[in-house]
């Protein structure tokens, strides 16, 4: 589904994104693109394709013209990181360790195989959201839905729950190729509680790996530390030795914590 | 006699043009007032290039000009003194002109301290957009005597220091977000439950409406026509007009779909007849009674 290929040509092909759709259309050096957003609430596990088609329907047609033989739909993160948001509150005891399992809306573009995008759209429409305070802080997108935390010793998770806001939807992001599955641990290493309520990814230095048509994003750790302070760190290990379709930036950790500024240590989850 | 004396006087001064000693003095002190000149010029740039990484521009662009007018000062004094002019008599004269011209500039002097107190405060910067009475737009420079303004309507419009100094300023985009109030009547027979999460749902599905801080809903006051209702949206700040537009239409759209009834101001007239016209009706109900 995110490999190249050679499209023949004024022939629409149709990729299936659980709920989305994306269409091309090659004419010599003329690229007819049309994405169809989705709605994130919506979403129906089918994910496939390049499939050929008659024509993509009411989806809004923009052009690209220039040289090209290969093509493929590849996905990236966000241009705004995600925020995702903790049911009620969840109150992290000294010495304890969440994990949260998101799935996360790409950022599609059609691409050559040079590199040169013809076109992007964010799968989903998600809500633009503040985090930060009033002055100062990031524009990011809100994931819909509220999650729960598995922790150390559950017996059952997902099925267990009972009826909880978004649970259905969590249960269905599982089975669709098209979304990126990521982990969120976070890890309270002082002596005082956290509470948690809000929780945002900054994928700068995060890749994507896929393995059976589905994709898989690097683990976020977020630690406490003694000061008060949260530091974010990137896990690269768990999906080492799959397919990696995307690179996220090579600089380091710290250069991330510098580019953001103190703030962001204070904020990234919202208390 | 006279003659004699003003004919040796002008022999005198012309004949310092032909000693050697003259054209050694005008010499040095082109040299001097040379040296001074290119001195303060290299200090401006090293200066300049400091200042670029460490001081906002228009502080910076201040600072370069008075070291400019600083070395073309000592250079005009290198001059006077090497021509043997005294300073002191000069100064003095120049002190009682200073007064004069000081009546006569203090407006234009209150605008330049009021340009520094404005750079050192910051209260706004280039490219902000800013508000100052009915006058809005973004900033174009930060200048010594005034502040010049682009309006929305691409209108130049040139405010002096001392007018932002002297009244209120506001910053419409100095902080990331910001809140639109919109003001909605409803009829007193509303069910206002269901206006409030008929508000906060047409909020919800707006592209432009943050979901966090949240949508604010406050219940205002009864008023003459209607029940006023505060529905306070926040945006990011490029996102205004964009969001101003569409969450017009989008109340107005729903409310008409979920019959809700936008209220306006009216007035019930009633018509009071004259005395004469009531007796006349009077007669002819009682007359048609009795037939």
């Amino acid at each position: 589904m995110w490999n190249y290929f050679a499209p023949q040509e004024i022939t629409w092909y149709q990729w299936r994104l659980d709920g989305g759709r994306a269409f091309l259309r090659k004419n010599g050096e003329e690229w007819r693109l049309a994405f169809i957003a989705g709605s994130f609430l919506d979403l129906v596990p089918d994910a496939g394709g390049p499939e050929p088609v008659e024509h993509p329907g009411t989806a809004v047609v923009s052009f690209a013209v220039g040289k090209g033989k290969k093509v493929a739909l590849r996905p990236h993160y966000a241009n705004k990181p995600y925020l995702i948001t903790v049911r009620n509150e969840v109150r992290l005891l000294p010495r304890a360790e969440a994990r949260f399992t998101v799935a996360l809306p790409p950022l599609l573009r059609f691409e050559l195989e040079d590199g040169t995008v013809l076109a992007e759209k964010q799968l989903f429409n998600l809500s633009p959201t503040w985090f930060g305070d009033k002055d100062a802080g990031n524009l990011c997108l809100s994931l819909p839905l509220m999650l729960d935390p598995q922790c150390k010793g559950e017996i059952r998770t997902v099925e267990e729950t009972d009826g909880n806001t978004g649970v259905d939807t969590l249960s269905r992001t599982a089975e669709c190729k098209s979304l990126i599955h990521c982990d969120l641990v976070v890890r309270n290493s002082t002596k005082n509680e956290l509470d948690l309520k809000r929780l945002a990814i900054f994928t700068d230095l995060m890749n994507i790996y896929e393995e059976d048509g589905f994709l898989n994003g690097d683990t976020v750790l977020i630690d406490t530390t003694n000061d008060g302070g949260l530091r974010m760190s990137i896990d690269g290990g768990t999906h080492k030795n799959r397919k990696q379709i995307h690179t996220g930036n090579r600089s380091g950790i710290s250069e991330l914590l510098v580019r953001r500024g103190i703030n962001f240590l204070k904020v990234i989850t919202g208390i | 006699m006279k003659t004699d004396v003003l004919f040796s006087n002008i022999g005198t001064f012309f004949s310092q043009f032909v000693s050697a000693d003259f054209y050694n003095k005008i010499l040095g002190t082109s040299i001097a007032i040379l040296l001074v000149l290119v001195a303060f010029s290299v200090l401006n740039r090293i200066v300049g290039k400091m200042l670029t990484a460490s001081v906002p521009q228009p502080r910076a662009f201040v600072i370069k000009k008075v070291i400019r007018y600083t070395g073309y000062v000592v250079a005009v004094m290198t001059l006077f003194n090497a021509l043997g002019v005294d300073l002191s008599a000069l100064l003095g004269a120049a002190g009682i002109a200073g007064i004069a011209v000081g009546f006569a500039a203090q407006t234009s002097v209150s605008n330049v301290i009021s340009g520094l107190f404005l750079i050192s405060e910051k209260p706004f910067q280039i490219g902000d957009v800013i508000q100052v009475g009915d006058v809005s737009g973004v900033v174009q420079s930060i200048d010594f005597l005034s502040v010049k303004i682009q309006t929305f309507d691409n209108r130049y419009i040139r405010i002096p220091n001392e007018t932002l100094i002297k009244t209120n300023v506001i910053n419409i985009t100095r902080f990331p977000i910001r809140r639109l109030d919109v003001w909605v009547s409803v009829a007193y027979n509303s069910d206002l439950e269901r206006v409030r999460s008929i508000l906060l749902d047409v909020a919800s599905k707006n592209p432009y409406v943050l979901d966090n801080p949240e949508p604010l809903i406050v219940f205002d006051k009864f008023d003459a026509s209607g029940i006023n209702i505060l529905l306070g949206l926040w945006f990011e700040k490029s996102e205004y007009l964009n969001l101003k537009n569409s969450i017009m239409v989008d109340i107005h759209r729903r409310f008409a779909e979920e019959g809700i009834k936008i209220s306006y101001p009216k007035m019930d007239i009633y018509m009071r007849q004259s005395l004469g016209k009531q007796l006349a009706d009077l007669d002819n109900r009682s007359g048609n009674e009795s037939n």
